[in-house]
């Protein structure tokens, strides 16, 4: 301003209003109004869309993280488990204590108990402190035929609780007594599910659990003996923390020995695969986000060009560039918090349904809803408004003022470059947020731009070729061809949308369902629901006839030993040579299962070597699991020894097998000849399937009290629940990328509604009939559709092929039906639906579009 | 600077070129006007002639090529677009000949508008009794689209007189009505400005409208032609 005006203009007779109060006033006021403005409409549709697809997927991981954690803290029986080979000092626990955690201490041993028959059964003793277990249930119940109930305390001082199996081996009844070490204790309860009990559940011996308070007049428990001292702490996520610093900040040495789980550390196969369904979700949601962005993109740009007029009137009347621009804004935001509050809404009932999966299928305990992905679901609305309306937006302030008087004044075109850099930002900032990951993130979002830049330059290749191709054809059809060359920055874009929201389709439509089908078959209908183990060779009879009395079908019994890897051509082999807590250690550390069988299984696939002949199955022959067969890099001819039962057994590796493990039939990481196992006094395993509703676990129980029987039928309900889980998640989440496709189609007709309208005008006006016009825009759009529907099922057939080549290992050949499904939709729905948001444009009569311009 | 304190608006040595195809391109070449406070001034002249571009430079819309502009003793001619529109906020009203109500706003949201804009108080009650004013107090709630021609141009006349302007800059106010409902709007606004001796600027094509205001200024090729009282 120049001096004059300075001095002067500071006795201006009035202040401007500038302030967002001001914008956010005049946004209130043309809130109704700008609801029935097409351009905003779409803004709003589009913001639904995205905020919706967005929320849903992050309600659903999110309580499913939760779900997922406060399963794996019951595995652990607390937040966090401390293991040690001593008791952990009092000084310890106390600090636990004052950081806010409480604490359970467990002593656990192998002992022998004795009933007053004197007969004798090794078993697995649990000592348990006040508050045990710290996270999750443990059910007893407090006799064989009354149902089981969540304990509320631990056993009484003088009581014990026991696993139901021992009161068989020891042919005894709840409430008979039994002497461990030097005291007696009365049986009181079964346990029925101890939740910490983790992977002991192929231990031999029946749990015995007492109360800590008992545990020293046992005299069980010397420095010498076995014992492992366990302490469950629980408590909030700092306070969790705090503790681990403590522990990790011991400089004394006396803590070394102390090993630290938590949900971190362990978790299992399920919470991976639905971490990763978390994740993929996540970042197709994100795809879906790009699309609405794509649709207010246009829409944005169309409502700034409506809005010139009105700028320009605005700062003729005294309003400044920046007025104009937070009006605009903020007329723009109060439009985009309305669609993001109301995407929420629809992303919260979406999700209910995919949980509800999880809920009645997996029996999961899901909890509620948090607030976070609400409030990730508002904050993707705003960046998705920023990103890509906000160019625009700054446009409308830019007008030029003298537009009042002259009207061919436009508004200067948006930045290209500021539009490119913030929709980048914008998309890269979700996918980091959603992946948690920035590598990962920005490996998708160059994916993402990959996929769009070509489908782009196939577009741009296809008006190429749609140039020359056009002439010669039908005036109606030419016109509606030229229509599309007409506007080629339109239409790149347009198809690129559709060509992502049909590839997305097509994708859980035709191939994502072969997988989805093919991993359902994983899991056939006749697969066992029971295992039982433990049995011995005498009581082999006996099962088979009360297993054939509830089971169909030839019940296989597979014989079973324990042992462990102790050396490989003579070399010991010691856990502490490999990671700790990988599979090579975890296999060395630990007895497992081991079988023998003269012949070969019809599900086996022999990788390497032979299987045996008839008359080498008395030879020290092994079949070893590829897996194992390639951890410990063992070959064919390799001799290997085992510790079973304490005795050293050697045997050469005679092939390498490859195992599918979702077969639930008994599976074994080494098979031996019969002739070099069967000494080992084997047990048995079998697998088998009853009807539904048949409760064989009593009646086998009762015939062989030894004998382990586990119901895999919640396992299975699990897995199948698990599946449609996850095909509804991504079935929701497809959808939802279609429906923003299809916004992209309206954003875009809208955009060059008025062109058309003018050109009908001028065509009606020069005498071309409605049958023309409307022949004209139904090749438009069909053509447009037919060609994008034949890119996106090229594409969708080209990822689906990798996808279950490489990451599912499943055959899939994408063949012509795929491309003809993709032809027929894209002309058939984007024809339609193009015919539709434009057909208004033909039904006016001409005087009155031109009068309208 | 102004010579005195009775003058509005003052224009001195005013020169306007534009780039074009054939090269620079003068559409005002040294105008030169002085224009009182309380007076009404037409501009007239053959398309083309430079008069709409003399009254957006006048109005702070557009900026000189060369020379000088005084609006209410404040300079525009060196002032930034943002700073010009601040000094015209409740300074300066405009009459439009395609009306440029905004389609989004109620009739009274539109007379409220620069009132809002520079921060008078109640601007609702005082919208409402300017549209009472120029006889339009039922039609307070419609929409611009609801409206007649006249009507549209009756709420762009409460629009400009609502924040009592020093100046009225009006371009063709009746070149898109008809002749009857043009000389209503035409009545309107010749009361209006008489009842606040509100200074007018006019530019029009139509030599009755332009025979009501005091002086009438003949723009011909970009120059000020003659000047009659």
């Amino acid at each position: 301003m120049s001096r004059d005006t300075q001095a002067q203009g500071s006795n201006a007779k009035t202040r401007v209003s500038e302030g967002w109060w001001f914008a956010l006033r005049m946004a209130l006021v043309y809130l109704l109004r700008d609801w029935r403005s097409g351009e905003l409409r779409v803004i709003a549709l589009s913001l639904v869309i995205a905020v919706s697809a967005v929320s849903a997927v992050n309600f659903y991981t999110d309580r499913v993280e939760r779900a997922m954690e406060r399963q794996a803290t019951s595995l652990l029986g607390g937040d966090v488990l401390v293991r040690r080979s001593r008791p952990l000092p009092n000084t310890i626990i106390e600090q636990a204590r004052d950081e806010g955690l409480s604490a359970t201490q467990l002593v656990q041993f192998p002992s022998v108990v004795l009933s007053e028959e004197e007969e004798t059964q090794l078993v697995a003793v649990k000592a348990v402190g006040d508050g045990y277990p710290q996270r999750g249930a443990l059910k007893i119940r407090d006799a064989f035929d009354l149902p089981p109930y969540t304990a509320q305390d631990i056993p009484e001082p003088g009581t014990v609780w026991v696993e139901s199996r021992l009161l068989g081996l020891l042919d005894i009844e709840i409430g008979d007594q039994i002497y461990l070490g030097d005291r007696q204790f009365k049986t009181s309860a079964l346990i029925d599910i101890e939740p910490d009990r983790g992977g002991f559940l192929f231990q031999l011996a029946p749990r015995v659990m007492l109360n800590l308070a008992d545990l020293d007049s046992t005299g069980l428990v010397t420095e010498a003996s076995r014992a492992s001292y366990r302490v469950q702490f629980a408590g909030s996520a700092e306070a969790v923390d705090q503790f681990r610093n403590i522990i990790d900040s011991d400089t004394s040495g006396e803590l070394d020995d102390v090993r630290i789980e938590d949900v971190r550390t362990g978790r299992p196969e399920l919470r991976i695969a639905l971490d990763r369904q978390g994740q993929f979700l996540g970042l197709v949601s994100i795809v879906c986000v790009l699309l609405a962005g794509a649709a207010v993109a246009v829409s944005a740009q169309g409502f700034a060009a409506r809005q010139a007029d009105a700028s320009a009137v605005m700062r003729t009347f005294g309003a400044t560039r920046q007025t104009v621009f937070r009006v605009t804004l903020a007329r723009v935001a109060l439009i985009a918090v309305c669609a993001s509050v109301l995407g929420v809404v629809l992303g919260a009932l979406v999700h209910s349904a995919l949980v509800s999966y999880l809920a009645r299928d997996m029996n999961f305990d899901i909890p509620a809803p948090g607030v976070v992905p609400a409030v990730f679901g508002l904050l993707t609305g705003m960046i998705c408004l920023i990103g890509f309306a906000l160019p625009s937006v700054l446009n409308v302030a830019k007008v030029p003022v003298l537009r009042v008087l002259r009207h061919e004044l436009a508004l200067p075109s948006v930045s290209g470059w500021l539009s490119i850099a913030l929709a980048f930002t914008a998309l890269c900032l979700l996918m980091v947020w959603q992946a948690g990951d920035v590598f990962l993130a920005m490996v998708i979002v160059l994916g993402v731009v990959a996929i769009v830049v070509m489908i782009g330059l196939i577009a741009v290749f296809t008006l190429w070729v749609l140039r020359y191709a056009r002439i010669g054809i039908r005036p109606g059809w030419r016109f509606g061809a030229s229509s599309l060359l007409r506007r080629p920055r339109n239409v790149v874009l347009q198809m690129t949308s559709f060509c992502v929201g049909m590839m997305a389709l097509l994708l859980v439509a035709i191939v994502g369902g072969d997988i989805l089908d093919a991993w359902r078959d994983e899991i056939p209908p006749d697969a066992p629901n029971y295992f039982a183990f433990n049995i011995q060779a005498q009581e082999l009879d006996t099962a088979r006839r009360v297993i054939g009395d509830v089971s169909s079908g030839d019940n296989l019994f597979y014989p079973m030993v324990r042992g462990r890897m102790i050396e490989i051509n003579g070399e010991a082999v010691v856990a502490s040579d490999y990671p700790d807590g990988s599979q090579a250690y975890r296999l060395l550390n630990r007895d497992y299962n081991m079988s023998f069988a003269s012949e070969m299984r019809d599900d086996y696939v022999l990788e390497q070597g032979q299987w045996w002949a008839q008359d080498q199955i008395d030879e020290p022959l092994i079949s070893i699991e590829s897996s194992i067969a390639t951890t410990y890099d063992l070959e064919i001819g390799d001799k290997v020894a085992f510790r079973i039962a304490g005795q050293r057994v050697e045997a050469s590796i005679a092939n390498v097998r490859v195992v599918d493990w979702n077969t639930f039939r008994p599976n074994f990481y080494v098979l031996g000849t019969p002739g070099w196992l069967a000494q080992q006094s084997p047990t048995y395993i079998t697998s088998f399937k009853t009807g539904p509703d048949v409760d064989v676990t009593r009646e086998l129980v009762k015939a062989m009290p030894g004998v382990t029987v586990i119901d895999l039928n919640a396992l299975i309900d699990r897995i199948r629940g698990l599946i449609d889980a996850v095909s509804a998640a991504v079935e929701y989440v497809m959808m939802f990328t279609l429906l923003a496709g299809a916004v992209v189609l309206v954003a875009t007709v809208q955009a060059s509604r008025a062109d058309r309208m003018r050109e009908s005008a001028l065509l009606k006006a020069v005498g071309a009939n409605s049958g023309k016009l409307y022949q004209s825009l139904i090749t438009e759009f069909t053509l447009l559709g037919a060609i994008a529907g034949l890119v996106a099922a090229t594409v969708a057939g080209s990822v689906g092929w990798a996808v279950s080549r490489y990451l599912f290992e499943l055959q899939y050949i994408p063949g012509a039906g795929l491309l003809l499904t993709g032809l027929f939709l894209g002309a058939l729905g984007i024809g339609g639906c193009g015919y539709l948001v434009t057909r208004g444009v033909i039904n006016q009569s001409p005087l009155q579009l031109l009068n309208d311009r | 600077m102004p010579d005195s304190d009775d003058i509005i608006l003052k224009a001195a040595d005013v020169t306007r070129r534009v780039n074009s195809p054939n090269g620079d391109l003068t559409i005002l070449d040294s105008v030169g006007l002085t224009i009182r406070k309380g007076e009404a001034v037409a501009i007239v002249g053959p398309s083309g002639s430079g008069k709409s571009t003399l009254l957006g430079i006048l109005a702070g819309l557009d900026n000189v090529t060369e020379g000088e502009v005084w609006l209410d003793g404040l300079s525009l001619s060196s002032a930034s677009e943002d700073d010009r529109s601040r000094l015209r906020a409740g300074r300066v009203g405009f009459v439009f000949q395609s009306f440029h109500l905004l389609p989004g706003l109620t009739a009274l949201e539109n007379v409220a508008l620069p009132l809002e804009l520079a921060n008078e108080a109640n601007p609702r009650a005082r919208a409402n009794s300017m549209l009472a004013e120029v006889g339009l107090a039922e039609r307070v709630d419609h929409y611009p689209n609801q409206l007649s021609g006249g009507e549209q141009q009756r709420v762009a006349l409460a629009r400009a007189f609502a924040i009592e302007p020093s100046v009225l800059f009006a371009d063709e106010p009746t070149g898109n009505l008809d002749k009857s409902t043009g000389d209503q709007v035409a009545d309107a606004m010749f009361e209006l400005r008489r009842q606040r001796n509100t200074t007018l600027v006019l530019v029009t094509h139509d030599p009755n409208l332009a025979n009501r205001c005091d002086t009438v200024m003949r723009m011909e090729a970009g120059k000020m032609a003659a000047e009659a009282a």
